[in-house]
């Protein structure tokens, strides 16, 4: 008898043990991975020159102030929301003579995959008063959820607006605001505290099922309800068997259709990356 | 008092009846007899139940008893005493035991007065399980579960192990029954703005006939029904004609559920099972919507055929943390099923262990997607 007593008090010193070691285990782990999720909200581009990347006003619209405002704000926007905004004013000089809109659409997307990278959020204004065109240029795949055909005519006519006016920096600052606006009502996916959430509820549920399986075993009596193994082989017979066709009907379901809503027209660049935009004259 | 016994015929021990051999065994020199050495005694037995009047046990209350001495759980009105023919001990137990263990000596005791005519049965399935063969698989099963709590293994425990001939009515019943339903096919075709769904309803119609051979139905109210269910199916291959010879050593019960009232339980099984096989004729529809069926014995109630036969059972019950719990095992085939009850540490371990792993999992995928 005793020697049960001892075995059982070793077992449960063992067990104790066990558990304080997976314990330990885990808040390593979690204390492990932690870090990595404040390490991913960088921007990816960093100052330069003093100019900002995120302003380069090369037809002077801006004053010194302004352009200093405006690329703070631009600092602002990317650190929050990952994703990168900038503002651009050219023309002849850096587009070329005889330019097109079509060339200023060009322009501004290869401004935004070389300066942003292809394919990187990012949204990008440029203003060519020359032709007296603007353009929104919109790249990046979370960009290009948030920013749909709707919100991006919304967007144009806010800037539009104040292009109108004669107020060219106050356009890209409401450019920069509205953008904001548009980005801050579409929380970003990557909103890590919503996602840590949603591992721990979807983990749980994980080990709620196999735990509910492995305890099934527990509870295995039941009554029969039938008595499929007492019939006897073969006799079984069908003395009736009658299929009467009644009557025939029809459904239909309509076809889904695009409705621009919620999508967002896409083209590729010379690169092949996926941009979204649109502009007008002012 | 007809209490049956059987006297080892080299020693004189009592015999008791041995499943891994399948013949009566003298625990004490251990001589191994076959049933044909007794068949005299059995012949006289019978004749002894045929001739004499229906002989009752002294009433317990006369008595002055108010329990049980063989741990049966019965009304105070039902106790009959007996006098154990080896130690002359009184054993107390109800009236439709048939087989026990005197509680003094430990001896097996057949009363054979509960077992007149009418409570003969008709055919017995002998254990083929010994108790050791039985204990082990019991452990097994144990083991095979996750939460089991210790206390479940201790070999004191296991000791209780009752190996019982449960009484059951077997039922021969020929089924007629039909089934109502409708039945849809569906095919589909498109145009440029619409896909079309074309639904074909069909009324459908079946009706069949088959046979059920011996459906068990326990007979015992003393036996909870969901505990001798799971341990079915019996082999009836082994179904031999009754002898007291295959009783000692182990317990048996007489039936106190009647054959008509427990062939309501058949009918509902057979019942049941003849709707599923006429539903598994209606082929070949993408849906299928039962709106009526009927099944029913051919013949009426003159159409059931019923046998009176006892199988074997082993039995453990043990109380945790104040519920019960009762573990059956087939004594023929081995078959164990039981709820067993979990214990909270080791769930709460199966938490602990798991749930930290799959959350590191889950959060290193969200990782990997996001980063």
């Amino acid at each position: 008898m005793k020697n049960d007593q001892r075995k059982r008090k070793a077992r449960q010193a063992a067990g104790k043990a066990g558990i304080a070691r997976c314990l330990l285990l885990f808040l390593l782990l979690s204390a492990a991975l932690l870090p990595a999720f404040g390490a991913a909200g960088v921007p990816v581009f960093a100052d330069t020159s003093g100019s900002s990347a995120y302003v380069t006003d090369s037809q002077e619209l801006l004053t010194r102030e302004e352009a200093d405002q405006l690329a703070e704000a631009c600092g602002e926007f990317a650190e929050k929301y990952d994703c990168n905004i900038f503002f651009v004013s050219a023309g002849d000089q850096q587009i070329g003579e005889n330019h097109t809109e079509e060339d200023d659409q060009t322009y501004l997307e290869n401004f935004n995959e070389q300066n942003f990278g292809a394919g990187s959020d990012s949204v990008g204004l440029l203003i060519d008063m020359d032709l007296r065109y603007y353009y929104i240029d919109i790249m990046g795949d979370q960009a290009l959820q948030v920013f749909t055909d709707q919100k991006q005519a919304k967007l144009r006519d806010a800037v539009e607006e104040e292009l109108a006016q004669g107020n060219y920096a106050q356009a890209a600052f409401t450019f920069v605001d509205k953008a904001d606006y548009w980005y801050g009502r579409n929380p970003k996916s990557g909103s890590y505290v919503m996602w840590t959430l949603i591992s721990i509820g979807v983990a749980a549920l994980i080990v709620f099922f196999w735990y509910r399986s492995a305890a099934a075993k527990h509870k295995e009596q039941h009554v029969s309800a039938e008595a499929a193994a007492y019939v006897r082989p073969n006799s079984f017979r069908l003395s009736v068997r009658q299929d009467r066709f009644l009557r025939t009907y029809v459904t239909r379901v309509a076809k889904p259709k695009n409705d621009g809503g919620g999508g967002t027209s896409t083209h590729s660049s010379g690169s092949g990356t996926s941009h979204s935009g649109g502009g007008g004259h002012f | 008092m007809a209490n049956q016994t059987y006297k080892c015929l080299n020693c004189g021990g009592e015999l008791n009846w041995d499943p891994a051999s399948q013949k009566l065994k003298c625990p004490y020199c251990g001589s191994e007899f076959d049933l044909s050495v007794f068949e005299q005694k059995e012949e006289k037995a019978k004749q002894d139940i045929r001739d004499k009047a229906y002989e009752k046990g002294a009433s317990a209350e006369e008595s002055g008893q108010t329990r049980s001495t063989d741990d049966t759980e019965v009304r105070p009105e039902d106790l009959r005493v007996y006098k154990c023919s080896v130690c002359g001990a009184e054993v107390i137990t109800d009236k439709t035991t048939v087989a026990t263990s005197c509680a003094f000596c430990g001896n097996p005791v057949i009363l054979e007065e509960n077992l007149d005519t009418q409570f003969h049965p008709d055919a017995i399935i002998p254990f083929r399980i010994s108790r050791e063969e039985i204990k082990g698989l019991y452990t097994q099963y144990l083991k095979s579960r996750p939460f089991t709590p210790r206390d479940f293994y201790t070999d004191a425990h296991i000791q209780k192990i009752k190996g019982i001939y449960v009484p059951f009515w077997l039922y021969d019943m020929p089924m007629e029954g039909q089934l109502h339903g409708t039945g849809e096919r569906v095919s589909s075709y498109s145009d440029s703005n619409y896909i079309y769904t074309k639904h074909d309803v069909f009324e459908v119609e079946r009706e069949g006939t088959l046979q059920i051979d011996s459906l068990p139905v326990d007979a015992s109210s003393k036996m909870p029904d969901e505990a001798v269910d799971s341990i079915e199916p019996f082999d009836y291959k082994d179904l031999a004609p009754f002898k007291m010879a295959y009783m000692p050593g182990f317990f048996a019960e007489r039936y106190d559920e009647d054959a008509s009232f427990c062939s309501s339980r058949a009918l509902k099984r057979a019942g049941q099972t003849t709707v599923e096989m006429l539903r598994g004729t209606v082929t070949g529809y993408s849906s299928v919507t039962v709106t009526g069926s009927s099944t029913g014995v051919q013949g009426g109630e003159k159409g059931v055929r019923s046998r009176y036969v006892l199988m074997p059972v082993y039995l453990l019950y043990t109380k945790y943390k104040g519920k019960d719990y009762l573990f059956s095992m087939n004594g023929q085939t081995g078959k164990a099923v039981g709820n067993v009850p979990i214990d909270g540490k080791r769930a709460a371990l199966f938490w602990l262990i798991r749930f930290p792993i799959v959350l590191a999992a889950a959060l290193l995928i969200n990782l990997l997607i996001f980063a």
